[in-house]
């Protein structure tokens, strides 16, 4: 029953971008969700996590983006670069980008500029040290693959609230 | 033109990102009612060309209201605490490590038993609590919008009992109920766990000990009285037949009390009174001793007969010798940890 309902609200913000996306001219579209992770236990008494709508958050949760995104062009999608910021609240956990076929990049200039976790510094006391999940101010995806008309993808991230 | 926007966007970001790390650098973390927005932007080519970057909806939640706070008493000794004295006062510290101003009512009562003292045996009265925004309206008590990371320092004071015993103690426990922040200078509405859950609203989550939203901690006056205590030894000075050589207690015989009056308390005894009713020396037997007049000592000073000691017997009957203060010679008093000797004689009837 739930996910009946949660699936009607993302076909209505699917529409509701498709019409946004006939206007610009554009091949993409993409969606973005906040979840939270709940325990519950199932019919067999087996405990379980689910992803919930972020209703109740409070410092020191995880909270879980999920990025949809589909060609809904014609012509196959080149260089397809996903980008999310990560808000000044929210602290990216270490490892947690996920998206097949892509490569994660982060940054910590208020996205001017990405490097990959292992590369990326920042300058302190006249030092640079490698940069901690506590100072990226975005993520991002690569995809290597064009993405063909008709085709989607998805990347997911998890961020603690401070 | 769009991309453009963006670029600005994103490089006014960096101060304002700048603001908001120093707020959410407190350890209570972000403030009830803060709204997260996030929104995910695609770049991509076709046919080798840049297209304009698509942006999705905005996704948002709203930061809910956490409730954490401890309550603790500020010394892990006992308070000490004289009989009858009013205005003792202990501390506590209530510190809110929610993430949202709140009120806290405060309540305090006497426990019985209770965990700092075992000895709990009496009950103090009178309470009332002062501190930095801790009101007392009506009947309300309470600490007016704590905020998050915020801390209180709570005096409780309290009258102590007149009757004491040395050693006696009264424990209290100080109870601080979280509630709505509310209006300034106003105890707030009560907090409940149900408040239902929606995206935009901001709801509570229990985080305290116990996730009740109720903290306690306990504090024990120590009452410290004189505590006084008398021993008595005696010694046959000489008697009719061997006169001062290996006398015996026989009929006629002078016998030498020594009566010391210890106080093992922490607190000075005055008008201390001392009776000592020679009947009872030998049970059944009336008359066993009478005083020798003029042999009442205190100290190693003579007392006045009538004014320094009275005695109700005569020359051939036992009877009551009470030793008290006497003008320049006794003050009836023992300190704390000192001594009064009391030296007299009697005679054997």
């Amino acid at each position: 029953m739930k996910s009946m309902s949660k699936l009607a609200v993302f076909l209505f913000f699917t529409a509701t971008s498709m019409a946004v996306f006939a206007q610009d001219g554009g091949y993409l579209e993409v969606n973005t969700v906040v979840q939270t992770e709940e325990a519950y236990t199932d019919e067999a008494g087996e405990l379980r996590t689910r992803l919930v709508a972020a209703e109740k958050v409070v410092p020191g949760d995880e909270v879980i983006y999920t990025v949809t995104f589909k060609n809904v062009g014609d012509e196959p999608a080149e260089n397809v670069v996903i980008t999310n910021p990560i808000s000044a609240d929210l602290t990216y956990v270490a490892g947690s980008a996920f998206g097949a076929s892509s490569s994660v990049q982060f940054s910590v200039d208020g996205g001017k500029n990405f490097a990959a976790a292992e590369d990326l510094t920042v300058s302190e006391d006249d030092a640079a040290r490698l940069a901690t999940p506590e100072d990226y101010t975005h993520v991002r995806w690569l995809f290597s693959n064009d993405l063909a008309p008709g085709a989607q993808g998805v990347v997911r991230f998890r961020a603690r609230l401070k | 033109m769009k991309f453009n926007n963006k670029k600005t966007l994103l490089s006014m970001a960096v101060p304002l990102a700048a603001i908001m790390m120093s707020q959410s650098a407190m350890a209570a973390g972000t403030l009830a009612g803060t709204t997260v927005d996030n929104q995910a932007s695609v770049a991509y080519s076709v046919n080798s060309t840049a297209q304009t970057p698509v942006s999705s909806d905005t996704a948002t939640f709203v930061v809910d209201n956490k409730v954490d706070f401890t309550l603790v008493e500020d010394s892990s000794d006992d308070t000490a605490t004289l009989p009858s004295q009013t205005g003792a006062i202990t501390t506590f510290t209530l510190q809110n490590d929610g993430n949202s101003a709140q009120d806290f009512s405060l309540s305090v009562a006497n426990l019985v038993g209770g965990t700092v003292f075992s000895d709990d045996t009496q009950d103090m009265s009178n309470f009332s609590f002062t501190g930095t925004n801790v009101l007392t309206i009506g009947t309300d008590v309470f600490v007016d919008d704590l905020g998050p990371d915020q801390s209180v320092t709570i005096s409780v004071s309290a009258d102590a009992p007149a009757v004491v015993v040395n050693g006696d103690a009264a424990n209290i426990e100080l109870t601080a109920t979280v509630q709505h922040a509310g209006a300034n200078a106003a105890l707030g509405g009560t907090i409940t766990n149900n408040e239902s859950n929606t995206m935009g609203g901001v709801e509570v989550v229990w985080a305290d000990a116990g996730n009740d939203g109720i903290e306690t901690a306990q504090d024990g006056y120590l009452f410290t009285s004189a505590a006084l205590v008398i021993t008595k030894v005696a010694a046959v000075v000489s008697d009719p037949v061997n006169g001062m050589t290996n006398p015996k207690a026989i009929p006629g015989a002078v016998v030498h009390y020594t009566l010391t009056v210890e106080n093992t308390g922490g607190q000075n005894a005055t008008n201390v009174v001392i009776s000592d009713d020679l009947k009872l020396a030998n049970g059944s037997v009336a008359n066993t001793m009478t005083l020798v007049p003029g042999t009442v000592n205190v100290n190693g000073t003579a007392l006045t007969a009538g004014t320094g000691y009275t005695y109700d017997g005569t020359a051939t009957t036992a009877g009551v010798l009470t030793v008290q203060s006497e003008s320049g010679v006794w003050g009836g008093n023992v300190d704390a940890t000192s001594t009064a000797t009391i030296t007299f004689d009697v005679t054997i009837l």
